[in-house]
């Protein structure tokens, strides 16, 4: 009341002294001032606004408890004709669950389907990258203003989203990506989907909030089962015993969203690989686990050169692939 | 009266032959030196007074007046009490001018009349053969240090009484010899110490000890990476013991950088073997590079044609580390002060370890709970340019029980060396007059002459310049690693399998943090 006052008002107000009065004119001044400013640049950098009570606003998003007041948002928002899926995890994952997230992100864009995620590192960024690569529509949802990428390292996920998907957040633009934004903006990931898979997460992850909030807005929460050692599938296993759906591979997964593939499946079409008998011997010894190539030479007893000669033809075959320096993975399953 | 003696003033690691004149008159009791002294030089007049009068020399008070010459030098060290004092004694006429002009004398002098040892001796003698002289006379202690300089006489210096003794002999027939240079401690060398880190000791780690190989042969600077307890140093240590002994060129340059520094201890017995230093991350610029109002070496130098080993590599202060990148390409330092320029041989083989992140075992990342970002900063505590010039990096494996128990048949550090020995052989023979000794001294202007490399290893190295985003530099150091392994391999072309294996040394700390 006080605040938006008038200053003739505020002139009758007998207990506030001149000096009061000045600064609370000041301040008025100050936040019109940078409002207009905010608006100004909103405008150049093409950040658009969208609130609540708007047509464009995600339908999906308007009917959850605490729904954001408006997004900010560059880009496009997603289709709410359209099935959304949100793909969340750890930041610090294996290299196994960047794969799958990466294939469940191909998957899902093949499929016709939206990929939500929160353009962090790790799990979120590779599911999103992968959608990008097949050329899927996938928007992150950012826990602060929409011109700030982060987590920097992921500058080149970020401009591809400018272009070909969406960057939002109900912070306004320059808004610092402090710790607290970030589990509200996870409401807004589950808000925008139909439903959640989580790849990886720890006992205590924020993926598993996003979880819950999925839970509360009534969306499918389905997770990625582990091994039950592994660090990052105590999250994710736990949430399946908890009675989450368990992804087992995209067929069953759209299967159970009732979503029916739009494209035709390409299995048919994919050819046979065959494999010499040394590129098998390596093949062999190398899993889901990142293996180096000191293990490898001692597994299977090759020379360096050979081993390497080897790797670089299952490399190019694109079976396996090199996750870190001279540490090798399966990328693919192979029937044998 | 008037009188002269010489002695010598050490500079780097080169000694300049000086005059100390001295001049005894009548007038004020008074002892004045001049000629550039430096505070310590100034001392000596102290030094020397109490030590002739405490040898029982009495002295008829006189203006003595002592001239360092030429004076444009600036005198630093301690070497000058013994000339000094002998200057002053043949001025008063004590003892006889002859021979003190012929003879070198250096030594520092204690209240009592004993003569100490110094710093510095070896470049001295040498400096004083060049010169003509046959004769020095030095601290007993040092006599080991002089004798490794060929064809001098040597007269071992106990107190001033002694000296003034020895020269009254001397004089007396000049023909007899007292000390010979002795030829002996050439050969001590060729023992290696340290059998307790052989190669024979390290198990399994087949690509750490390939890197090693490489690195000896070629002389490549060497990163090792890995999880606290891996082996890295006992690796850098192994390093040491594969490399063949030094020339005797060499050994003697080196050992002139242990006599300035007065650590020529360290090099008696072991005069032929390699140099092997791991400081300590606390140490500071100075004391890597080498410094001081009067520079000394550092550990850069005292690693000269040796191994340098930074163990915890990133734990090093920032500009400790950048202060390495020069000398790495000029094998040598300049260190210009306001007293002059001096230049420090530093060749070295640059062994580097540390973990890969803050905890250690990443990539482990059931183990590893570093996030992205402090493994970042783990990694950017060392800089672009120093990896650059790191050859090889190879990562060290965490070893399970079973590897450790097993007696399996490991190979020696001397089998080791002699391989290694022949591919420097190889090496030698095709820079043969050029003043290039290894593989990582190549000049880019000479690879295309030197590294002739097939059509598929080309296709190769150009598709991994744009995949590894190599710099010109590191383009250049894979070509030279690979020519090292094909020497290995005795092949005169550099095949795509050399390259290819090159490439597995090269960019760890790019690929391996960098997991997309």
């Amino acid at each position: 009341m006080l605040f938006h006052a008038k200053s003739k008002t505020l002139e009758h107000i007998y207990f506030m002294t001149d000096k009061e009065r000045a600064g609370l004119m000041a301040a008025q001044e100050k936040s019109e001032l940078e409002l207009e400013q905010e608006w100004e640049y909103c405008m150049k950098n093409q950040i658009e606004l969208v609130l609540w009570h708007e047509e464009a606003f995600p339908a999906k998003l308007k009917n959850i408890y605490n729904p954001p007041y408006g997004l900010f948002y560059q880009g496009r928002l997603p289709d709410h004709r359209r099935k959304a899926i949100g793909v969340v995890g750890a930041r610090n994952c294996s290299a196994y669950g960047k794969i799958v997230a990466k294939k469940i992100g191909e998957g899902l864009a093949a499929a016709g389907i939206t990929v939500i995620s929160g353009m962090a590192a790790g799990i979120d960024g590779a599911a999103q990258k992968g959608a990008l690569n097949t050329d899927g529509y996938t928007c992150g949802v950012l826990g602060c203003g929409t011109n700030i990428c982060y987590p920097a390292s992921n500058r080149e996920l970020y401009q591809q989203l400018l272009q070909k998907g969406g960057i939002l957040s109900e912070y306004p633009p320059h808004t610092r990506p402090l710790a607290m934004y970030f589990p509200q903006r996870n409401r807004i990931i589950s808000g925008l989907s139909d439903g959640v898979i989580v790849v990886e997460a720890r006992e205590r992850s924020g993926s598993l909030i996003t979880a819950d909030f999925a839970l509360e807005q009534g969306r499918d929460v389905f997770a990625v089962p582990g091994r039950i050692f592994d660090t990052f599938s105590q999250g994710t296993n736990r949430l399946i015993s908890q009675g989450a759906g368990l992804f087992l591979n995209m067929e069953d997964f759209l299967k159970e969203m009732h979503i029916f593939m739009k494209t035709e499946d390409n299995s048919a079409g994919k050819e046979k690989i065959v494999l010499e008998n040394l590129e098998r011997l390596v093949y062999s010894c190398l899993d889901l686990t990142p293996r180096n190539l000191e293990t490898l030479m001692m597994e299977t007893g090759l020379t360096l050169g050979v081993l390497i000669e080897n790797l670089e033809v299952l490399q190019q075959r694109g079976i396996i692939s090199e996750v870190y320096k001279n540490y090798y993975i399966r990328s693919d399953t192979l029937d044998s | 009266m008037y009188s002269i003696v010489s002695t010598a003033v050490v500079c780097g690691i080169q000694s300049i032959l000086i005059q100390v004149e001295a001049d005894v008159c009548d007038g004020m009791p008074t002892f004045e030196m001049v000629g550039f002294l430096s505070s310590e030089v100034k001392e000596a007049k102290e030094r020397v007074r109490a030590a002739i009068r405490n040898s029982g020399i009495r002295l008829a008070p006189k203006k003595i007046t002592v001239n360092l010459y030429p004076a444009n030098l600036k005198k630093s060290g301690t070497v000058f009490d013994l000339p000094i004092a002998l200057a002053v004694l043949s001025a008063y006429g004590r003892i006889p001018q002859t021979y003190l002009e012929e003879i070198l004398f250096a030594g520092e002098i204690s209240l009592n009349g004993e003569i100490r040892p110094t710093s510095g001796i070896l470049p001295m003698v040498l400096a004083a053969r060049e010169a003509g002289k046959r004769t020095v006379c030095v601290p007993r202690e040092n006599v080991r240090e002089a004798q490794i300089v060929k064809e001098i006489i040597i007269l071992p210096a106990d107190s001033l009484l002694q000296v003034m003794e020895l020269i009254a002999k001397f004089s007396e027939d000049p023909s007899k010899e007292v000390l010979k240079s002795d030829n002996n401690i050439e050969e001590t060398g060729l023992k290696y110490h340290n059998t307790e880190y052989d190669f024979a000791a390290i198990h399994g780690q087949k690509i750490l000890k390939r890197a090693c190989e490489i690195a000896a042969s070629g002389r490549h600077n060497m990163l090792m990476l890995g999880s606290p307890g891996a082996g890295k140093t006992m690796a850098a240590r192994a390093v040491a013991t594969i490399l063949p002994p030094l020339t005797e060129e060499e050994a003697l340059e080196l050992a002139k950088v242990y006599s300035v520094t007065g650590l020529f201890e360290q090099r008696e017995d072991n005069f032929r073997e390699r140099p092997y230093r791991s400081p300590h991350h606390t140490i500071s610029v100075a004391g890597l590079a080498g410094g001081g109002a009067v520079p000394k070496p550092g550990e850069i130098s005292l690693a000269h044609k040796g191994v340098l080993f930074l163990d915890e590599l990133t734990e090093f202060q920032k500009p400790v580390l950048e202060v390495l990148r020069q000398p790495l390409e000029e094998r040598g330092i300049r260190l210009v002060r306001k007293s002059g320029t001096y230049f420090y041989p530093a060749d070295i083989m640059l062994i580097a370890a540390m973990n890969p992140c803050h905890c250690g075992y990443f990539p482990d990342r059931n183990r590893c709970k570093c996030s992205r970002t402090m493994i970042e900063r783990h990694l950017n505590k060392i800089s672009r340019p120093l990896l650059d010039r790191m050859d090889l990096c190879v990562e060290v494996q965490r070893l399970a029980l079973s590897d450790l128990t097993t007696k399996g048949m490991e190979e020696s550090s001397a089998q080791i060396r002699s391989r290694v020995e022949q591919t420097q052989h190889v090496q030698q023979q095709r820079f043969a007059g050029s003043g290039i000794l290894y593989n990582s001294q190549i000049p880019v202007s000479a690879i295309e002459k030197c590294c002739p490399m097939e059509p598929e290893g080309e296709t190769l190295l150009k598709e991994a310049f744009d995949h590894l985003e190599l710099t010109a530099r590191g383009y250049y150091r894979i070509i030279r690693v690979a020519r090292t392994i094909a020497d290995m391999e005795g092949t005169e072309q550099i095949c795509r399998s050399h390259i290819q294996e090159s490439l597995l040394y090269r960019g760890i700390d790019r690929k391996m943090w960098d997991w997309e």
